[in-house]
């Protein structure tokens, strides 16, 4: 009972933006009236949703490269020497995302990066650091999680008194291992990214705004307009939560066999 | 093929703790088992043998060849792990083929040699299986025959029965045994199953606190202790402390028992050590015969364990026979003396 | 260089990184209100519009705190008794906005709560004045139920693993020995969990504290929280960056505080767990 109150809570909102997106009118009735595509259709032909959209897109898979190469060596190096400096490294990616608000982070950007020396506010790269930095912690826990659920240490070793070198090892047996993970971590990075507003809205450029700093805009119009560019944003955001859960049972799946 | 430890120390840069100054030798063909409690430094030698760690001094000669320095991918090791540590995406014979892999052997051949060696261990219907698809003594198969199948120049056991089944440990130590005569290999064994170690072992190395304290066959290590803290550890044992009184008279809490007292003299305190199974229920004649009553019993099927109170000390018995008694007697050949020591 | 250190190495591009874009710009921001002596700062505690900021973030980071907290126990408890298939099936679905932009709540509050929204609407009907609503949701206190949407998985996601990992049978024990089930519950359920209500208090209070793009969205920058008095301080024309490094400062010291405290929480549980 509480669950399900707690599920109306969660799908009321998603189900009024999906009606209100098929809606011809809704202003002070409880429903919209009318069906129409309309709205879709004014999205599709809108060239800064689609430039963002595109933007979007473009960043996501950029971070989603970025943080795994970083992340994949982090994680290996940081459980592999368990000393001190690696537990606190540890923690402080834990915390990190929380710890330093968006706003301040986006601050520290435009106080830096629009230096001489690094003249970089505005462009996409930074945009894409942006993301890098906030998405990092997410996949290197989901990483670190695995790492040590899987006893990865022990399995390294076996493969070292088999022969194997780093290389071998790595290639053989790590990464094997963890593909399950790095893909379901993927997901949520690329999630994130994708809906991320709150720094990259203070750092983008007017040409490389991201879909959901051009979303904001559409708040003030149609209501039609504005549920339709928001249930794009949605749906990009449910696909990769379902990627991310059909990845899980699958390897759960894998992992039972 | 030999496996030849010469002094060897080794301590953990973060702990402190590690082992000092250990000698131990496997012959050719040869199992050795090290046992200790936890903290004994018994998975440390192992781990200097297998290359994950590397002496600080002292050397270790693999058939003859100083190791130290060479890294555990190069030793030509075979090792079992505890926790089986097959890897979880291969198949058994993918996993049996690994190190072959490694090698270079070409892909057909290195297939039939894993069937063969899963053939040997009982598991070839089981070739093409997830390790997580079978149970703990399979899966420990498995591992034996990846480690033995690249004709290792010796084997390392790391407490390979310790996560099983009390009954399936009995058959694969047999099974452990059978692999290692019949590939003729040295094998180090680290356990801390003491029945475990009598019963497979050539030799037994006992360790405590990072020193080896006595290696001998296990009969030797049975009858012939070297001090109280090898006779406690390896079966059960009556340790009493006792003075020597003459040459063949020695004071324990409940009397005086008969034995040969050499090489110590009058006056000298000693750990005075009988063990249970030659305590004797029922005992005729008069020497080191003791009357008192029985005050723990327990029937444990073939033998019963008990414990007789004589004058507030207890004598520790093992025997076959079912009928109350009321004295007991040691023979005097069963009583040793060994350097006294504080329980 | 031994083993360790070739290990570590592995490590250095994710760390130059974390430098360059997370630790250099923070600290320039940590640095900037000192080159002016700290008049900004000093400047801000007499600045009525600051101290209103700064009273609504911190009522909109407890009561969204309280809020996430009194919502997401119960359905962690429920949940934890579930068959796993449902309970599989529920996760998913609650942890779904977890990936969402504060956008999509935002605009769905909007269609709920806003003056001609669904609720409102429906509230209408009984008699509940639609401005007394839309005056609520536009409220820091409507913010935090907004917020909540997001948090409340959060602390759900938190407080499962420990209840999945709590053992049961100490409930039944406890009830053998005659106590009901709602003081077994807190009796001996509840300590156990404490420590990890804790955590996730702090964590759910410091996004709400730091977070802006849903109260933006939501009622633009006219409500007064610390993170819009900020984003206004930086985006509006005539950028003020001496009022936006002492604000930073400020945003910057109470969520790494608040995380300070959760860190201190999670780790007296382990050093107790280390024990036992």
């Amino acid at each position: 009972m509480l669950v399900i109150a707690y599920l109306v809570y969660i799908f009321l909102p998603i189900a009024l933006l999906l009606i209100g997106s098929f809606g011809e009118t809704w202003t002070n009735t409880f429903l919209p009236t009318g069906f129409t595509l309309r709205w879709y259709l004014d999205v599709w032909n809108d060239p800064s949703f689609r430039r963002a959209f595109i933007v979007s897109l473009e960043v996501a898979v950029s971070t989603c490269v970025i943080v795994t190469a970083l992340a994949v060596p982090l994680a290996y190096a940081l459980t592999r020497s368990m000393g001190k400096i690696a537990g606190l490294a540890g923690r402080f990616l834990a915390i990190m995302p929380i710890a330093a608000p968006p706003a301040v982070l986006a601050f520290g950007y435009i106080l830096i990066f629009s230096t001489d020396a690094m003249p970089y506010l505005g462009t996409t790269w930074l945009i894409i650091a942006a993301h890098v930095v906030s998405t990092l912690p997410y996949m290197f826990q989901t990483l670190v999680a695995d790492i040590r659920h899987l006893h990865l240490d022990k399995l390294e070793l076996a493969a070292e008194s088999l022969g194997a070198s780093f290389g071998q090892r790595f290639f053989h047996i790590i990464l094997p291992s963890l593909q399950h993970s790095i893909f379901s971590g993927l997901v949520v990075v690329s999630a994130i990214s994708i809906g991320e507003f709150q720094i990259t809205n203070l750092i983008a450029g007017f040409l490389n705004r991201t879909y959901p700093v051009v979303l904001l805009q559409s708040f003030y119009g149609a209501t039609g307009f504005a549920c339709s560019t928001t249930m794009v944003l949605l749906l990009l955001a449910c696909a990769s939560a379902a990627g991310s859960a059909l990845t899980a049972r699958s390897a759960s799946r894998a992992k039972k066999h | 093929m030999s496996i030849v430890i010469e002094n060897c120390s080794f301590v953990y840069p973060s702990s402190g703790i590690g082992v000092h100054d250990v000698n131990i030798s496997a012959d050719d063909g040869e199992l050795v088992a090290v046992i200790g409690s936890s903290g004994s430094g018994k998975t440390t030698m192992l781990k200097l043998v297998a290359g994950f760690e590397q002496a600080n001094s002292g050397r270790i000669l693999i058939n003859g060849r100083d190791v130290c320095g060479v890294p555990a991918r190069l030793r030509n090791v075979g090792m079992v792990f505890q926790s089986y540590a097959l890897f979880p995406l291969m198949t058994c014979a993918e996993n049996v083929a690994y190190p072959l892999k490694i090698r270079k052997v070409p892909p057909a051949e290195r297939r039939r040699k894993a069937l063969d060696m899963l053939e040997r261990v009982g598991l070839a219907a089981f070739a093409d299986r997830l390790p997580s698809s079978m149970s703990g003594g399979q899966q420990q198969r498995v591992a034996l025959a990846r480690a033995l199948g690249f004709n290792p120049d010796v084997l390392l056991l790391d407490e390979p029965l310790s996560a099983l089944d009390a009954s399936l440990r009995v058959e694969l130590r047999r099974e452990i045994r059978r692999l290692q005569k019949e590939q003729g290999i040295t094998a180090l064994h680290v356990t801390h199953d003491q029945e475990e170690a009598l019963s497979m072992a050539d030799k037994v190395a006992l360790m405590h606190q990072g020193r080896l304290i006595q290696i001998a066959t296990p009969q030797e290590l049975y009858d012939r202790p070297v001090n109280r803290r090898v006779a406690a550890f390896v079966g059960h044992a009556n340790l009493w402390d006792g003075v020597v009184v003459d040459a063949d008279t020695v004071r324990v809490p409940f009397g005086e028992l008969r034995c040969s007292c050499s090489p110590y003299v009058s006056g000298d305190k000693v750990t005075v050590l009988v063990r249970p199974e030659r305590v004797m229920p029922d005992a005729d004649g008069t020497v080191n015969v003791f009357d008192g009553a029985i005050s723990a019993d327990s029937f444990l099927g073939a033998v019963r364990r008990y414990t007789f109170s004589v004058g507030g000390s207890g004598i520790e018995g093992e025997t076959a026979r079912r009928k109350p008694f009321t004295r007991v007697g040691i023979p005097p050949e069963a009583v040793q003396l060994l350097p006294f020591e504080e329980a | 260089m031994n083993k360790t250190m070739k290990i570590m190495l592995l490590a250095l591009p994710a760390f130059a990184v974390l430098v360059m874009f997370f630790l250099v710009p923070l600290g320039s921001v940590l640095v900037e209100p000192f080159l002016d002596k700290g008049e900004a700062f000093f400047g801000l505690w007499s600045d009525p519009l600051f101290l209103k900021g700064l009273k609504g973030s911190t009522l909109l980071a407890l009561t969204a705190g309280v809020l996430s907290v009194l919502v997401g126990v119960p359905v962690a408890l429920r949940l934890s008794v579930m068959k796993e298939k449902a309970r599989l099936l529920a996760m998913f679905c609650i942890s779904l906005p977890l990936t969402f932009s504060g956008l999509i709540v935002a605009y769905g509050f909007i269609l709920c709560f806003g003056r001609a929204g669904f609720i409102t609407l429906l509230l209408a009907e009984v008699g509940v004045s639609p401005d007394w609503v839309a005056g609520l949701v536009y409220s820091p206190v409507g913010l935090a139920l907004a917020y909540c949407y997001y948090l409340i998985p959060r602390v759900v996601l938190l407080l499962l693993p420990a209840l999945t990992n709590f053992d049961r049978s100490l409930l039944v024990a406890a009830n053998s020995m005659g106590a009901t089930r709602l003081r077994a519950f807190f009796d001996v359920l509840l300590p156990e969990l404490m420590p990890t209500i804790g955590v996730s208090f702090c964590l759910v209070a410091a996004v709400a504290f730091g977070a802006y793009g849903t109260a933006l969205a939501l009622v633009g920058s006219q409500v007064n929280i610390l993170p819009l008095l900020l984003y206004s301080s930086i985006s509006d024309t005539g950028t003020n960056f001496s009022q936006a490094a002492a604000i930073s400062l400020v945003l910057l010291g109470a969520c790494s505080m608040i995380m300070g405290v959760a860190e201190v929480i999670a780790m007296r549980r382990e050093q107790r767990l280390k024990r036992a």
